[in-house]
């Protein structure tokens, strides 16, 4: 410890002896050309926010969207958040059921083709009210 | 502290506060009482007289960014001197990569030429000479001990300040401090 506070006193005298060296001067101007950059900069940063306002209210209703829908019970209860694996599997097993109605949807939309537009229509009608359903029911 | 633009740490502290608040006048202020030093420092490192007010403004361009996040405990001069030795090593990367020469661009008589402009003229030119000759010593040394050598001589940081800012044993910062001025002395004292 003595020896540090030796070494420290030591380094302390020679560093003193750098200061009949002059110092490097700052070129003219370059002081005032600082103040200009920050106010600049300043200037910069308030445009900026002001040009990312609407931006960061639609991110932030993005935001509380996904919050809502993460908060969603999913069918049978589970949430994404209380369990991740399950509800995937829920939502396969709705992505499965809604093939089905797609199916059911294709072949009457189709029908007209072939046969009774008035029966097609009515036809198609259920099929998309029952596809909605299915659907409502897997989000 | 050997510099006549220091400002008391009251003064200082009511500087940082205004500053926070995005003054004008207090920035204005703080590059008054520390852009001489910092460019001084800056360019001590870097040998390079444009390098050098660029990373000025670099410097406080950073501080003016980080402000907002600093909590002032009378340890300012760490932190700007940090900032600026981190922008002077984040430049030497960047040449780096470049594969360019930057480190001691050897502009040796551009930074004294602006003190050759005032005072006496005989003076100005001795003066200037031993810039000169300071500065390219201070090439020929490692980019640490460069560092630790300046921080000590432009920055109120005591040695002990110093091996905290740089993450290095006080023993060691001595060392390389000791090492450093020994070179210095040695390459300049023999032809005063």
């Amino acid at each position: 410890m003595k020896g540090l506070r030796q070494l420290e006193a030591a380094v302390e005298r020679d560093a003193r002896w750098l200061r009949q060296f002059p110092d490097p001067v700052p070129p003219p101007g370059a002081s005032e050309r600082l103040v200009a950059a920050l106010a600049s900069h300043r200037r910069g940063s308030d445009r900026a926010i002001e040009r990312i306002r609407p931006v960061g209210a639609i991110a932030a209703a993005l935001l509380l969207g996904v919050g809502l829908l993460w908060q969603m019970p999913a069918e049978r209860g589970r949430t994404v958040r209380d369990d991740p694996a399950a509800a995937l599997r829920d939502w396969s097993a709705a992505v499965d059921d809604s093939t089905s109605q797609v199916d059911r949807l294709v072949t009457h939309a189709w029908l007209p083709a072939d046969g009774d537009a008035e029966d097609a229509d009515a036809a198609l009608d259920d099929a998309i009210k029952s596809l909605d359903a299915t659907l409502e029911l897997g989000a | 502290m050997h510099f006549e633009d220091a400002v008391d740490e009251a003064a200082l502290a009511d500087l940082i506060e205004r500053a926070r608040r995005d003054d004008p006048g207090a920035l204005a202020a703080l590059i008054e009482a520390y852009g001489r030093r910092v460019y001084g420092f800056v360019y001590r490192l870097t040998g390079s007289r444009d390098a050098s007010e660029d990373l000025m403004q670099t410097t406080f361009l950073r501080l003016v960014r980080m402000l907002p996040g600093y909590v002032h405990q009378g340890k300012f001069d760490a932190w700007l001197f940090r900032i600026a030795g981190n922008a002077v090593r984040d430049r030497a990367r960047a040449a780096t990569r470049r594969d360019r020469h930057f480190a001691h661009s050897n502009e040796l008589a551009s930074a004294n030429r602006a003190a050759r402009d005032n005072g006496d003229p005989h003076a100005r030119a001795v003066s200037a000479e031993d810039g000169d000759r300071l500065q390219a010593a201070l090439a020929e040394l490692e980019p640490a001990d460069r560092e630790i050598v300046m921080l000590r001589h432009f920055s109120d940081l005591s040695f002990r300040e110093i091996a905290d800012l740089l993450n290095v044993p006080l023993g060691t910062a001595l060392s390389r401090a000791h090492r450093a001025l020994g070179r210095l002395r040695a390459r300049l004292e023999p032809s005063e």
